[in-house]
């Protein structure tokens, strides 16, 4: 059967990605965060910081594990299932544009979610009318509605 | 659909057992030895908000759950208080005083520029007291004074319309003036808590009452002072305290883990919008009350 794919709107995206963060600090983020309870919980940050180099590497290493993963997520869900569980409440998928969505699509496409400073330049792309980040476009693959 | 659940789950339950992998091998680094600082800044309440004019202060309810925390990490070996405090109320200076009594672990006091009155009587309930020469300590005291403005109104034709069921109810109204019946009662009640805090730092200081007693008269001693009447154990400052800290937990290295409330923005927002309201909401009630007047008395 084919399936009638349709353009999907910004907010309709990003409701749907802040529902995977949301997904992401519950499976990812909340373990780390019992970890660092006592660290981070007191609200001292920069005392660690000043304080003591090693915590520090392990907090930054902790910074970027959970980047990696948060990265990992998207690309696993949408290599498995064309989407992720946020896209899937909101009847959005990944599509390719060249062929059969491949795993380095999906990896490519979400590399940019390691920071939300780098997913914000590339969103900025997407004021080109055609509803795509750079990075969509840089793998080939669309986000469509079903 | 089933297949689509399943993997979902699967990935999810990838996603968690590696995060939790690696949470593990990032806690490796975590079990040295550590010394608790709790700073104790500003007048002592039980919610932080100050007394009177003065609008900064330091909460009970937040330091007692520090002492507690720190009582609970099994990585403090010791908790060091670092106090800046004129004082503050009776019985939050009490509550702070109590939890370090109960701390299992060895508890030292820093007095900086000021440990004095209710910021004294916790220091006293600490195991050693730390202070400069020129730290400001003692001030044994209760003191329930308080603005009165019945002659002021009285000047601008605004009148106080006594409407009470018992004598002393709106007692300490500065509405109005006291009367000596009124007078003798607060003093009375000054005199019973003033009685506990003499109390109280002759048993922690494990010194005579009567010696104490005729140091408190309210006067405040300088470090040195303080050191000669056996109110403060060293003359020193930080690192001396830090060291004092780790020769009574045991422990020859440590680090140190600061144990406080750091305001963020929308806590500052937030803060300024619930006294708004807080204020907004005391002007609307403040023409009905089923409480007494609230006499600050302060250990300060």
């Amino acid at each position: 059967m084919r399936e009638n794919f349709y353009a999907v709107s910004f907010w309709r995206r990003l409701i749907a990605y802040l529902v995977d963060l949301i997904v992401i600090n519950l499976v990812v983020v909340l373990q780390f965060n019992l970890l660092f309870k006592e660290k981070i919980a007191i609200n001292d940050l920069g005392f660690l910081i000043n304080s003591d180099p090693e915590k520090l590497f392990s907090i930054v290493f902790t910074g970027i594990i959970i980047a990696i993963l948060s990265v990992v997520y998207w690309a696993l869900f949408e290599y498995f299932l064309s989407q992720s569980l946020g896209k899937m409440l909101f009847g959005i998928k990944v599509i390719s544009l060249r062929g059969s969505l491949k795993f380095s699509q999906c990896l490519l496409r979400n590399i940019t979610k390691f920071s939300s400073l780098l997913l914000l330049f590339d969103c900025i792309y997407m004021i080109n009318g055609k509803g795509m980040r750079y990075f969509d476009k840089l793998s080939k693959t669309k986000v469509v509605g079903t | 659909m089933i297949k689509k659940i399943l993997v979902a789950v699967l990935i999810l339950i990838g996603l968690f057992v590696v995060s939790y992998a690696f949470s593990k091998l990032v806690s490796i680094n975590d079990a040295r030895d550590k010394i608790a600082v709790i700073p104790i800044t500003g007048i002592i309440t039980i919610d932080g908000g100050g007394i009177g004019f003065e609008s900064q202060g330091v909460s009970s309810t937040d330091i007692v759950q520090y002492i507690q925390e720190a009582n609970k990490n099994q990585n403090v070996k010791g908790i060091l208080l670092e106090i800046n405090s004129p004082g503050g109320t009776a019985v939050s200076s009490k509550e702070i005083a109590d939890a370090v009594k109960n701390s299992k672990k060895p508890v030292v006091s820093w007095i900086r520029e000021v440990g004095a009155s209710g910021a004294y009587w916790i220091s006293s309930s600490s195991d050693l007291i730390v202070a400069d020469p020129l730290s400001i300590t003692g001030s044994i005291g209760a003191t329930g004074s308080y603005l009165e403005f019945s002659d002021l109104f009285e000047k601008y034709g605004v009148t106080y319309e006594r409407l009470v069921s018992g004598k002393y109810k709106d007692t300490g109204s500065p509405f109005k003036e006291l009367s000596e019946d009124e007078k003798r009662l607060l003093q009375d009640k000054i005199n019973q808590i003033h009685e506990v805090f003499v109390d109280q730092v002759a048993e922690n200081r494990k010194l005579n009452r009567d010696q104490v007693e005729k140091l408190a008269t309210g006067e405040f001693y300088l470090g040195k002072e303080a050191y000669d009447l056996g109110l403060v154990d060293y003359l020193g400052g930080k690192d001396l305290a830090i060291n004092l800290t780790k020769q009574l937990a045991g422990i020859k290295e440590a680090e140190l883990i600061r144990y406080e409330k750091k305001r963020g923005i929308f806590d500052i927002v937030g803060g300024l919008s619930a006294k708004n309201f807080y204020y907004m909401g005391k002007g609307i009630g403040s023409e009905i009350k089923t409480s007494s007047y609230e006499i600050p008395v302060r250990l300060e």
